[in-house]
């Protein structure tokens, strides 16, 4: 523990410079107001940023990567509470109580809790997050390519199950996210893999096109089908800190939240949108009163903040310490490392511990400017939701192509980011899920190499993976779990409703 | 739309079929080990295997028909995005980000509030490709193409 907290001082050492303190001020700005304008999700904000973080020390990028999913959780709850409209999807169940205590007068005390539930959770996710991912690291250090492997197919497997939609669906993602990430020139045999005789493509399909493209191309052409126009705001706030009645009903839910969040961030395809959703369920069933949710409780607002934010916490272990990203806002930080030139996994925190600790540490100081700027500046996030989209949407657009240009300076990305984000626009349309395409196109490589290395490996072919006990355990539970997922399509099936 | 599933169904099983036949032409496995086309092979089935999940489904149950477009106007609306976007890209080379974006973010503009004055357009499409513009190549140091302008 002592060392745990002498590497970690290290870490506070190497992130309270004024730069990089900066980039994570700038993250949690961005983030918080990214989280209150609706339409734009957490995930277009990171991939619209990430080539802007190209050039930034691996700290810093992943620190104000970090810094804008927390802060677009934060700033999520203002738009849902005050305009019953969702900034981002894991503040949906935020509306049903957070709004219902607006209307009664009451918003100032659900932004207050919200915020600080938030807080709280957060920073009790990171404390565990230090102590619990070198712990991992050290597990996972011992593992060899077969159970890498099996780790990664039961990622994927998790991804399914946690798919809302078909689980089809969900299949055709993965494997259209492994596909495109073949694409180019296989690194072990030399060999030019679905190419069509272009140069463009021997380098393969670059990651920022595709995440520009799908998710922030996509969002704005599913918004301007919609055609929604700006968010007139007239809420009158005042007195944000919650009372002690406030506190007394908030502070079990915060508890609870944070421990339900903490574990569903930590199962891959889990996040804060599930662990929000969990949390008001479980609020739900364990009050004594349960009629009145939905007309104003705070626990309504305090259990799932907590949950989300908690959530966003877990999802960074797998990440850093086993590189394998449970999510697709994972994915795009995992992206981020390996642009930076840093490889996340087990040996992270012992070939890199200044950055496997500067990370972990610009958390902690993340959700400190985030509480900061959340209380105190509420009035003006609200003034943002005034912004027209007719004049926001354009501008992110050129954004967009900047930023996609700005990676490689490759003309050809701006057309895979344009087709990708008409892709992701249609996928959507028919009920695709695209954060498992992601998914699947970051962690392909890295599948391809385990399984290769694992193969090669093996005198008997596939069946090392079943010699193995850990790999077989691992690959027996992705068995169970597309059973699980099988069966689950088929009672929705008798029941009439998408697998 | 009903028949837009049903179509798109048969399409990942054909495309996921193709793919495998694709990745088999690679070699499936070489004097290295695995060879470059078995992985993709396994995404091949994945897709395959999905798209003749979602077909059986659709064609079981069928799909509630419902109209495509989400608004009125809406096919336009995202015709006209996409063919400026294209349009855009297809001017960076030439004129540079700044300049293609001063001309192609007015009509973006103008596309989602029909209403709008022109000049406004011109200003929001000004306004926004010099703050791009100063975000990237100024404050960031991106070397973007540059127009006839010098920016």
């Amino acid at each position: 523990m002592d060392a745990t907290l002498v590497a970690l001082s290290g870490g506070f050492a190497a992130i309270l410079t004024p730069g990089t303190l900066y980039y994570i001020f700038i993250g949690s700005l961005i983030g918080t107001l990214i989280g209150v304008l609706p339409g734009i999700g957490p995930l277009a904000a990171l991939s619209l940023l990430l080539p802007a973080t190209v050039a930034l020390p691996p700290v810093a990028a992943i620190a104000m990567l970090s810094a804008i999913f927390y802060g677009s959780m934060y700033g999520g709850s203002i738009t849902s509470i005050l305009v019953n409209i969702p900034g981002e999807a894991a503040s949906v169940v935020t509306c049903l109580d957070g709004h219902a205590m607006a209307r009664q007068g009451r918003a100032g005390p659900a932004l207050g809790m919200a915020a600080l539930g938030s807080f709280i959770a957060g920073t009790l996710g990171i404390v565990v997050l230090t102590f619990f991912s070198p712990a991992l690291s050290v597990f996972a250090i011992r593992l060899g390519p077969p159970e890498y492997c099996a780790l990664m197919v039961l990622g994927l497997a998790c991804t399914i199950l946690m798919i809302e939609g078909s689980a089809f669906k969900g299949m055709i993602m993965i494997g259209l996210g492994a596909g495109f990430a073949t694409q180019g020139m296989d690194v072990v045999s030399g060999e030019f893999r679905f190419t069509f005789n272009s140069i463009d493509l021997t380098a393969g399909i670059e990651l920022i096109a595709v995440v520009i493209g799908l998710f922030g191309v996509s969002e704005i052409l599913t918004n301007v089908e919609k055609s929604e126009g700006g968010i007139a705001v007239k809420t009158k706030l005042r007195n944000l800190w919650p009372s002690a009645k406030d506190w007394a009903a908030s502070w079990a839910p915060i508890l609870r939240g944070s421990g339900l969040g903490f574990a569903v961030g930590l199962v891959p395809g889990g996040g804060p949108v599930t662990a929000s959703f969990l949390s008001y369920a479980l609020e739900r069933r364990v009050a004594r009163d349960p009629s009145g949710f939905g007309q104003g409780r705070i626990e309504g607002v305090a259990g799932p903040e907590a949950a989300n934010n908690a959530a966003v916490s877990s999802g960074m272990i797998p990440l850093l310490s086993l590189g394998i990203p449970g999510n697709a806002v994972t994915a795009l930080l995992m992206g981020a490392l390996i642009i930076n030139g840093v490889q996340p996994g087990p040996m992270l925190i012992v070939e890199n511990p200044q950055i496997f600790w500067g990370v972990v540490a610009s958390l902690y100081v993340g959700n400190v400017f985030l509480l900061i700027l959340n209380l105190p500046l509420v009035g003006l996030w609200v003034q943002l939701l005034r912004v027209p989209y007719s004049v926001l949407f354009p501008t992110i657009v050129l954004l967009a192509m900047v930023g996609t240009y700005s990676a490689n300076r490759n003309i050809f990305d701006l057309w895979v980011m344009l087709g990708f984000g008409v892709l992701g626009w249609f996928l959507r349309k028919l009920d695709y899920e695209l954060a498992p395409l992601v998914l699947a196109f970051v962690l392909a490589p890295l599948l391809e190499q385990s399984l290769r290395q694992s193969m090669v490996m093996s005198a008997d072919g596939a069946w090392i993976f079943l010699a193995r006990p850990v790999a077989a355990t691992l690959l027996g539970l992705s068995a169970i779990l597309l059973i699980f997922v099988a069966l689950k399509g088929r009672s929705a099936n008798n029941k009439g409703a998408t697998p | 739309m009903s028949a837009l599933h049903i179509g798109v169904g048969l399409f990942w099983v054909l495309f996921g079929l193709a793919l495998a036949q694709q990745s088999v032409a690679l070699g499936l496995s070489g004097p290295g080990g695995p060879g470059s086309g078995l992985f993709p092979l396994l995404a091949a089935i994945l897709i395959t295997t999905g798209g003749l999940g979602v077909l059986a489904g659709d064609l079981r149950r069928g799909v509630a028909a419902g109209p495509f477009w989400a608004a009125p106007g809406a096919g336009l609306r995202i015709g006209l995005l996409i063919l400026v976007m294209a349009a855009m890209i297809l001017a960076v080379p030439y004129l540079g980000f700044a300049l293609s974006g001063a001309l192609g973010l007015p009509l973006l503009f103008r596309t989602l509030s029909p209403r709008a004055s022109w000049w406004l357009a011109l200003l929001v499409g000004l306004v926004a490709a010099t703050v791009v513009h100063l975000l990237f190549a100024v404050a960031l140091g991106t070397p973007l193409p540059r127009g006839p302008l010098g920016f």
